[in-house]
């Protein structure tokens, strides 16, 4: 299998939103900037937002509210484990962003008085902004192409050079022939999501996440083997969705005056509160009261219609024919919602790369925006103003590094030689999902909540157990079982950090998100602070190690 | 190995297998399976989509199937040996569709395309030696990608080894004769009766030179005339791309050895190599019409009889009313389809959306269900 090397000024890892929005702004900043894009599916439509979104999730209107309040209503979502100077920024550039996407065509309802329509899902102000474009990302796509950037398909990151503590680029894999492709790059942006497979989703369905489930945890573990660090890996976050199909509707409903019903028909969430008050739901449902319902029939049918017209045409259509099929009309029937999956995730939840508020990583050269970055609760707007962030800095740093980039031929071999060895099927008779299902599930015993010492420590041994299972005996019988080995291998890496970071905060905080057992307090005298999981130097153990809170506003 | 359908519905009436669901699948779960015809046929051309639109009366968009290969359509319903229908899974029932003169038909109805994408000009110069088929194949779409092509010819006239069979009859050289046309009609420069080919100079003046070649003689010549050893003028396989100058192609052009069609493909290769060798994408990197593609031959569709499936056997021999034509056009099986190979399906749509005969139907996964 021959190995391809192509030279470029940026790489951007990752075609999605984030990816999207970094290659158009740094054209904008240097038309003569050779961009790449590594993209793991195809580009027209992939990423989290495979066609479009229903809302611009965090936008900070003048006169009506401040990037101040913004803060202020994180630190609280967050309790109190947040860098002050990422969120402030997001919030103080998400108009200009909005003004920017609307010349672009993309379309934000209007109330009749001209303003934007916005609703409230945080604990304070009214944020979140109404969209309907369900041609978002093809129109990104279309802006990137135009831009001349190169774009290579079905192309899954695996390492990033590195050479002199500085990133010198990547190599990456073909999902279906296998064969690598190594791109030398004078800086790096990450994009490539956050880690969507983490455990199981109740259906059993490996592929029935929430989240785009190509996102596999490769950006935290290209990161993370550069030397990188990591925040936020123990808070292993779990949504409550569409029972069965997971799908998001939440949001959409409850903002239009929907009601989430615990099993005994008691009101447990309705309009004005903070989305992020899952606790409510989990409580409600670890004492027996499963399954939560949303009720919509109280509404008007004009208000139905709107929630249907949103639901079925921008995000996930596909949940029309779910809900055909299973019979339910929102005038009649209840929805039943069912907590799902863990998921790592920075733009939901607050797990990913620790950046600053320039979008730098803790590695010189290396940049990231969107899921795969730790600003939590950032969402769409967190993915294009750090998409756009990264590539603003990326360019100042390409400029000022215009000296040949060496390539470091040792990193490449090695890359080489795994990959030979998990294509090597001699004495090999596991299925890579087999494998998969039986990782996902124990992740699910030993590394979310309820945990304590014993579980986490558990994993530890087993995760040993399972990367030798991966080498010995775990078949690639093509070019796609060989690239769902190399997940398969972030999956368990991400375990690993989650464990670890896991194990580092002795106390509970967010909920279920991070509930030790054995340590049932919150504790701000001890742990108001980012628990840092990172490479220890030669070797490939993950070391924690802790950092302040940054609350001050840059 | 048979094909399951889990999620992914495809209307096999509706669908022409050509492949785009695949493409756009961001969870690599499509393949397609190719049809025999499409797949022993150099050119990869998608037989079984033009037919079947064929005998739904979609005369136009049929047409559009084979856009790529325009001007050559007449040329191939003429010259080509038609290994697509040696193939053709028909043969199982009765007898194989008469796939060429089907072409010869469609070509034959004057259609015009809906739209022509000119290409923006590229400002970049490539010259192409010789002008037979895989030179003008080369030409005609690095013309349409926005490339200033230059052809340069030996002798007095334009068509290489084409020259030869329009002496054949008056429809051949009808036929080739529009062909050089619509060729020359591209705004392509020609240069004819070059003399000597100065390799050195002429690589000092385009981006890229093509050397196409129809015998060993015309090779020696060139090596004899430039002082070049053997070596210089060796091409990598895959690519055409010489080993001495990363500008140079070489192909071998159509001859007694080489069948027209093998030849038109050679100018493909050419084509897609020089693009990417003026883009700066590698020359190597997902060549070939099989596993980078997304295109299977193991996997065989179960002999499924589509809506359109004509099964009774009319002895035909000759294509000439309309009626005969889609009695003709009816009888072919439909062999490729697109199938979800790895069921890693997110349920996401784009598939589905972007498929231009709206022939897939995503369902929710059984699991989910």
């Amino acid at each position: 299998m021959e190995t391809r090397y192509i030279n470029s000024d940026l790489l951007i890892i990752g075609g999605g939103s984030a990816g999207c929005m970094a290659a158009i702004r740094a054209h904008e900043l240097n038309p003569d900037l050779k961009i790449t894009i590594f993209e793991k599916g195809d580009f027209k439509y992939s990423g989290s937002i495979t066609r479009g979104m229903d809302a611009l999730n965090v936008v900070s209107i003048p006169g009506l509210t401040t990037p101040e309040l913004y803060v202020e209503s994180m630190i609280k979502e967050c309790q109190g484990i947040i860098d002050a100077s990422p969120s402030y920024l997001m919030a103080k550039r998400s108009y200009d962003l909005l003004k920017k996407l609307e010349k672009w065509g993309v379309y934000f309802i209007h109330e009749k008085d001209g303003s934007y329509r916005t609703l409230k899902i945080h604990t304070q102000g009214s944020f979140l902004t109404a969209m309907e474009e369900p041609d978002l990302k093809t129109m990104l796509a279309q802006k990137v192409e135009q831009a001349g950037v190169k774009v290579f398909n079905r192309i899954m990151g695996l390492e990033l050079l590195k050479e002199d503590k500085q990133v010198n680029g990547a190599v990456g894999i073909h999902t279906r022939t296998g064969h690598l492709i190594v791109c030398k790059a004078k800086a790096v942006i990450m994009t490539a999501g956050g880690l969507a497979r983490f455990t199981l989703p109740n259906s059993g369905y490996l592929y029935g996440t929430f989240d785009y489930p190509g996102n596999s945890g490769d950006g935290y573990t290209m990161a993370f083997k550069a030397g990188a660090c990591l925040t936020g890996m123990e808070h292993t976050e779990r949504g409550v969705l569409i029972k069965d199909v997971n799908i998001p509707l939440l949001a959409v409903s409850i903002t239009r005056g929907g009601k989430v019903l615990d099993a005994l028909d008691s009101v447990i969430m309705e309009e004005g509160c903070s989305i992020y008050g899952y606790e409510g739901m989990v409580l409600a449902m670890e004492k027996g009261l499963s399954p939560l319902k949303i009720r919509l029939s109280h509404l008007p049918n004009e208000k139905i219609e709107e929630i249907e017209q949103i639901l079925f045409t921008t995000e996930r259509p596909i949940q029309k024919r779910f809900f055909k099929n299973r019979g339910i009309d929102f005038r009649k029937q209840d929805i039943e919602l069912w907590t799902t999956e863990h998921q790592l995730c920075g733009g939901h939840g607050m797990s990913g790369l620790y950046i600053n508020e320039k979008a730098e990583s803790t590695v010189s050269g290396l940049y990231a925006a969107g899921d795969v970055a730790a600003v939590p609760k950032q969402h769409l707007t967190g993915a294009f103003v750090f998409g756009e962030v990264a590539a603003e800095q990326a360019v100042e740093f390409v400029k000022n590094r215009d000296k040949k980039i060496g390539l470091n031929s040792n990193q490449v071999n090695r890359i080489e030689k795994k990959r030979n060895g998990y294509f090597d099927s001699s004495g090999k008779e596991i299925l890579v999902h087999e494998l998969e299902y039986k990782v996902r599930r124990v992740i699910g015993d030993y590394v979310v909540s309820p945990k304590n010492v014993y579980k986490l420590e558990r994993w530890l041994e087993s995760s040993k157990t399972f990367k030798k299972e991966l080498s010995q005996q775990v078949l690639a019988r093509n070019g796609h079982e060989l690239s769902r080995i190399f997940e398969l291998e972030n999956i368990i890496l991400c375990a690993d950090m989650s464990a670890k970071a896991g194990l580092a905060r002795t106390e509970s905080r967010w909920g279920r998100s991070h509930a030790r057992v054995d340590f049932p307090e919150r504790d701000d005298v001890n742990w108001l602070k980012h628990v840092l999981v990172q490479k220890e130097d030669n070797s490939s153990k993950a070391i924690v190690s802790y950092r302040p809170i940054l609350n001050q506003l840059k | 190995m048979l094909i399951r359908d889990t999620n992914i519905k495809v209307d096999r009436d509706r669908c022409i297998a050509c492949g785009i669901c695949v493409d756009r699948c961001i969870m690599d779960n499509l393949r397609l399976s190719v049809s025999p015809c499409r797949q022993v046929c150099p050119l990869h051309i998608n037989c079984q989509g033009f037919i079947r639109l064929l005998a739904q009366g979609k005369d136009q968009e049929a047409f559009e199937v084979l856009e790529e290969y325009l001007p050559f359509m007449s040329l191939l319903s003429l010259l080509c040996h038609a290994p697509c229908e040696k193939v053709c899974a028909r043969k199982k029932v009765d007898r194989p569709v008469q796939i060429r003169d089907l072409y010869g038909y469609l070509f034959d109805q004057k259609l015009e395309l809906s739209q022509i994408e000119e290409g923006i000009s590229k400002n970049k110069k490539v010259a192409i030696l010789g002008s037979g088929p895989a030179a003008l194949m080369a030409e005609w779409c690095l013309k349409r990608s926005g490339y200033d092509v230059t052809l340069l010819e030996r002798t007095e006239e334009i068509g290489g080894s084409l020259r030869i069979h329009m002496a054949e009859s008056q429809n051949h050289h009808k036929t080739i004769q529009t062909l050089l046309d619509t060729i020359i009609a591209t705004g392509v420069e020609i240069k004819t009766n070059i003399g000597t080919f100065d390799y050195n100079a002429t690589c000092d003046l385009y981006d890229a030179v093509v050397i196409t070649h129809q015998s060993d003689g015309d090779l020696s010549r060139l090596k004899e005339q430039n002082r070049l050893d053997a070596k210089r003028l060796q091409p990598d396989q895959i690519t055409f791309q010489s080993a001495d100058n990363k500008k140079i192609f070489i192909c071998k052009e159509f001859s007694e050895e080489l069948r027209l069609v093998n030849a038109l493909a050679n100018g493909k290769t050419i084509f897609e190599s020089v693009k990417r060798f003026l883009t700066g994408v590698p020359l190597g990197w997902e060549r070939g019409f099989w596993e980078a593609q997304g295109n299977e031959k193991s996997y065989m569709a179960p002999f499924e009889k589509a809506k359109h499936v004509r099964l009774k056997n009319k002895q035909l021999s000759d294509i000439g009313t309309r009626e005969e034509v889609l009695q003709e056009a009816e009888r072919c099986l439909g062999c490729g389809r697109p199938f979800d190979a790895n069921q890693t399906c997110w349920y996401c749509l784009p598939c589905e959306i972007d498929c231009p005969h709206s022939a897939i139907e995503v369902q929710i996964p059984f699991l989910l269900r």
